[in-house]
């Protein structure tokens, strides 16, 4: 059978439902386009751990330093999972971990901005997470069964973490007019990049991923299931969202939606968004403080 | 390093599942890892590690303990019971206080089934 040959019984067996396992024939590039994708989910995770971490020795009670420290836990095993399903597609994680912070490979742009208040912790907790569990439910029925596999364990804990971030957000939105200030300037902050973080609009037809079944919804799709999840939620609790023109149209079925400019998100997406060199020089001494620990798993002794 | 394939049963009776793998030296640092990695919150009844390329199955020897400390809230779900409740109440607070945002949005029973979904 020639490779074309296999390639077409492939992709048919994509298409008609089969999941594809680590250990079977795959082309050339669907195991480059779910390395690419699964690797990024993964670099997102440990980078998603650093905002957030910012904010445990701030926590506002020890009830909240807990509940934090566990979130930040729980985000750095998905990583870990991750980049073993992402080994299995054929790079090492070393090479995984120098190519991340060394800019040369991606994370998802919300992880590159500050986080400037406890509003922040309740909006990364809450709306950050829910757009996190809006795509990642949906890529449980993903065609790469290590993945989905994967993704089961995470999306169980990332619905705990929606629950940890409603209740932080339902603290500020029911307490002193402070409090729901707070939570309001951070709404305004990071409505943009929660925008961007579903990516521009894109023609499914021409999108690698939705071909090869690793993403199963285009990121119009996504964006529109945040919406209808999570902007009534914020208008019940008399949180506005800055964009005048949101609103659902009856008729056309579909929220209607500014474009919210897409400079930010190239500048991010090439590596010049406002924290991400800080937060890759922080993970890069957490890597290189950490390497004893992998050289006593490599079973290397130490040096005299 | 070896990878190891972590195999587990969610309830009594039922047969190993794969749930996923993990990179370890030995056994024992491969059963501690996928505790900490795959059942921190108690997920499953038991679990076995395999080494890849192997047929001996390792499991647990004993399954008490799984998923830590999970007598802890933050760790379960129902540490935040009725947080959809305190939702409500504060939505009717807020209209009360006539601070609702009445905006186009999908019929109630849509917006429902979405955040349910």
């Amino acid at each position: 059978m020639t490779y074309e040959e296999r390639r077409e019984e492939f992709k048919a067996r994509i298409d008609g439902g089969e999941k594809i396992e680590a250990g079977d024939w795959m082309p050339d590039e669907y195991r480059q386009a779910a390395l690419k994708f699964i690797e990024m989910h993964a670099n997102s995770e440990i980078m998603g751990c650093l905002p957030e971490r910012e904010w445990i020795p701030r926590a506002p009670t020890l009830k909240r330093k807990l509940s934090l420290t566990a979130k930040v836990q729980d985000e750095a095993g998905h990583a870990q999972i991750l980049y073993r399903v992402a080994e299995d597609l054929g790079k090492s994680r070393e090479q995984m971990f120098d190519d991340l912070v060394n800019g040369r490979t991606k994370f998802h742009n919300v992880f590159h901005y500050p986080t400037e208040s406890w509003g922040d912790v309740a909006v990364i907790g809450w709306l950050i997470d829910g757009a996190a569990l809006v795509t990642q439910k949906a890529l449980l029925d993903c065609s790469y069964a290590p993945y989905v596999r994967a993704m089961r364990r995470i999306c169980a804990e990332e619905s705990l973490h929606l629950r940890h971030g409603e209740d932080l957000t339902l603290e500020l939105v029911s307490g002193t007019d402070e409090q729901r200030q707070m939570f309001q300037d951070a709404v305004n902050r990071w409505w943009r990049p929660i925008m961007h973080f579903f990516g521009p609009p894109s023609k499914p037809d021409k999108d690698v991923l939705l071909y090869w079944g690793i993403k199963t919804k285009s990121n119009e799709e996504l964006r529109q299931e945040f919406f209808t999840t999570y902007v009534p939620k914020l208008w019940d609790v008399g949180i506005s969202v800055p964009d005048p023109e949101l609103g659902f149209d009856e008729e056309r079925g579909e929220w209607n939606w500014s474009d919210p400019g897409w400079d930010d998100f190239w500048q991010v997406v090439k590596g010049n968004g406002p924290r991400t060199k800080d937060r890759l020089d922080r993970r890069k001494a957490i890597w290189d403080n950490h390497a004893w620990v992998r050289e006593v798993f490599a079973g290397i002794p130490h040096a005299a | 390093m070896h990878v190891w394939d972590v195999l587990a049963r969610r309830r009594e009776g039922d047969d190993w599942q794969v749930s996923g793998s993990v990179n370890a030296p030995d056994l024992e640092m491969a059963m501690l890892l996928v505790r900490e990695t795959h059942f921190r919150h108690g997920e499953g009844k038991t679990y076995a590690v395999r080494r890849r390329g192997d047929e001996a199955i390792h499991e647990r020897p004993d399954p008490t303990g799984i998923g830590g400390v999970i007598d802890r809230a933050y760790r379960r779900q129902d540490g935040y019971v009725g947080v959809g409740a305190k939702l409500r109440k504060v939505h009717e607070l807020m209209a009360e206080r006539g601070m609702v945002i009445d905006r186009p949005r999908p019929a109630a029973r849509r917006s429902r089934e979405a955040a349910h979904g």
